[in-house]
């Protein structure tokens, strides 16, 4: 009875929302940010995609849901950056370039595997650069998906999951 | 065969290059109908505005934006009839206000939209140079007829003005008012309504205590774990539950086994079932529950030991059950619930102890109940009508 038991438990565990979401407050307090731009990095995968491209269509719900939530005035910068090069000293001196103009920017990753998407989003202070938040919610384990779902559906879950969780832990690193 | 295969690809390649020049000619179509249709209506060339316009939707469809154009005209001449407008009408309006809030949203936040405009758009200038057309020829319209498009209207040939004339708070505010009879409002309330009442997945582990009183009390009070999976649709729920029971009986027992009465002290004890659930109330984010399960109850009386040639004794009966719960839910649709139940069990163990008598469970469940789909169809919905 024991392992029919464990196995039951482990699946109805597969699909809970608090697997597939992960954030991390690295400052505290935080400095509301005012004015934020927006870094779109993407991998191979996702650039090459078919479609209206997804990556177009990330932009899309990433603006719905970030002004749905109101968190800060933001710019969506028109800029490509590749995942592959981007690393933190690429992320460092995004914060010296846009430190005259912008006091935060956000960078957002979005994965590919399979049918589901990841969805990364860290918040950087530009002047000093440095960390502030790190956010990511995976649609395959922070989802409940009992049937099939599109991928532009797991697109729209992954990306509000995100933003969802950055709203949460803006507002606990201000308190 | 190989000739076969031969007419097979030729008529396969003609076929596509059919298609792919249907394509090029509905396109070509299109953008000369784009830039001719504002020119032949400020000229007052009707006749051949209307020509155009059959000619590109006997060409390529119709589509949202050739009905647009159409009500219009149908809405100028006072010739638009309510009961025309389908619900095909309405998917299309809702995409024309999709299309419009997306571009007003980048507008203000996307650093360099034209750019974006050209990946979602086939030539995104002369689409938006006929929308502002139509924006103009809707407030015309209703400036002519002395409507005040600022002022929420249950008419729907009103609230398709105020759309096309970029008139979207008033809009939004009628669609949504209940107290509306007109179709679009009907429309709108028949989707949200059909989306709301998608089933939810229900899914939660539970633990609990079991009382048993009477003579079965004998058994002992146990401890319980196990899970429930069901789906939940509007007032209802209905879980398929697996719980087990764990620990020593409260004293031994006897149990007739193999021809002969045996005392025990083993126990371990199991519940699957069907439980249902109607809510009662409803209170900001909690909720009560009227409860009734039907399940197949029992335990294991003796342990199986393949050694001594000894096989598990189990005893089942029907257990029906009924009680009250409550649950608490959270905006993501994990919830945490109580629920309290009274089991008619009855044990029957023939030549053993006297086990009659029932139970009370008691049970905590940490769960979700929730549908993903349903979720975001209702944001998706809610993005485009506030």
């Amino acid at each position: 009875m024991r392992p029919i038991l464990i196995l039951c438990v482990l699946l109805l565990f597969q699909s809970c929302s608090w697997l597939g979401s992960k954030g991390v407050i690295l400052q505290r307090p935080l400095q509301k940010p005012y004015k934020v731009a927006v870094i779109i990095v993407q991998d191979e995968v996702f650039e090459s995609s078919e479609s209206i491209s997804e990556s177009d269509f990330f932009t899309k719900i990433l603006a719905e849901e970030l002004s749905k939530k109101n968190i800060f005035r933001y710019t969506i910068l028109n800029r490509k950056y590749s995942l592959q090069s981007f690393d933190h000293f690429q992320a460092s001196l995004l914060g010296i370039e846009l430190m005259d103009q912008y006091d935060a920017y956000l960078v957002c990753i979005p994965k590919r595997k399979g049918l589901n998407y990841r969805i990364e989003l860290r918040l950087y202070q530009s002047n000093p650069t440095a960390q502030l938040i790190s956010v990511r919610h995976n649609s395959s384990l922070g989802n409940s998906y009992w049937f099939y779902q599109p991928p532009e559906g797991t697109l729209m879950d992954a990306t509000r999951g995100a933003v969802d969780l950055l709203d949460s832990k803006i507002k606990k690193a201000l308190r | 065969m190989i000739r076969l295969l031969l007419l097979f690809s030729v008529l396969t390649i003609w076929g596509i290059s059919n298609a792919q020049s249907e394509r090029n000619d509905c396109y070509d179509l299109a953008t000369k109908a784009l830039k001719s249709l504002p020119n032949l209506y400020e000229t007052g060339q009707l006749d051949s505005l209307h020509a155009v316009l059959n000619n590109w939707e006997r060409s390529c469809g119709k589509r949202e934006i050739t009905r647009r154009l159409r009500t219009l005209l149908l809405l100028e001449a006072d010739d638009f009839i309510e009961i025309d407008f389908d619900f095909t009408h309405y998917n299309s309006l809702l995409g024309y206000l999709e299309d419009e809030k997306f571009k007003l949203l980048m507008d203000s936040v996307h650093e360099d939209p034209r750019e974006l405009y050209l990946n979602f758009f086939q030539e995104p200038d002369l689409l938006f140079a006929y929308t502002n057309f139509t924006t103009r020829l809707a407030a015309s319209i209703a400036q002519n007829k002395g409507i005040d498009l600022m002022i929420p209207s249950c008419k729907t040939s009103i609230m398709l003005l105020q759309v096309y004339a970029g008139y979207f708070d008033p809009f939004f505010q009628s669609i949504k008012n209940a107290q509306c009879n007109s179709q679009l409002s009907r429309y709108y309330s028949s989707q949200v309504q059909s989306i709301e009442k998608k089933a939810k997945v229900d899914a939660a582990i539970i633990t609990g205590l079991w009382l048993p009183y009477g003579n079965v009390a004998v058994l002992g009070n146990h401890p319980s774990l196990g899970f429930l999976f069901g789906w939940g649709k509007r007032k209802m729920v209905y879980d398929f539950v697996i719980e087990f029971r764990f620990g020593k009986p409260r004293e031994t027992y006897e149990v007739f086994h193999n021809g002969s009465v045996v005392s025990t002290n083993h126990y371990l004890g199991g519940y699957a079932g069907f439980d249902l659930g109607y809510e009662l109330k409803n209170r900001k984010n909690s909720k009560w529950y009227l409860l009734a399960g039907v399940a197949t109850d029992g335990f294991d009386s003796i342990k199986a030991d393949p050694d001594q040639d000894v096989k598990t004794k189990s005893t089942f009966v029907l257990n029906l059950n009924g009680g009250i719960g409550w649950r608490t839910y959270s905006r993501d649709g994990s919830y945490f619930g109580i629920e309290a139940r009274h089991n008619f069990i009855n044990y029957k163990n023939t030549g053993g102890t006297n086990l009659d008598g029932n139970a009370v469970s008691l049970r905590l469940l940490f769960g979700l109940l929730k549908n993903d789909k349903r979720e975001r169809e209702l944001s998706h919905l809610k993005n485009i009508i506030p």
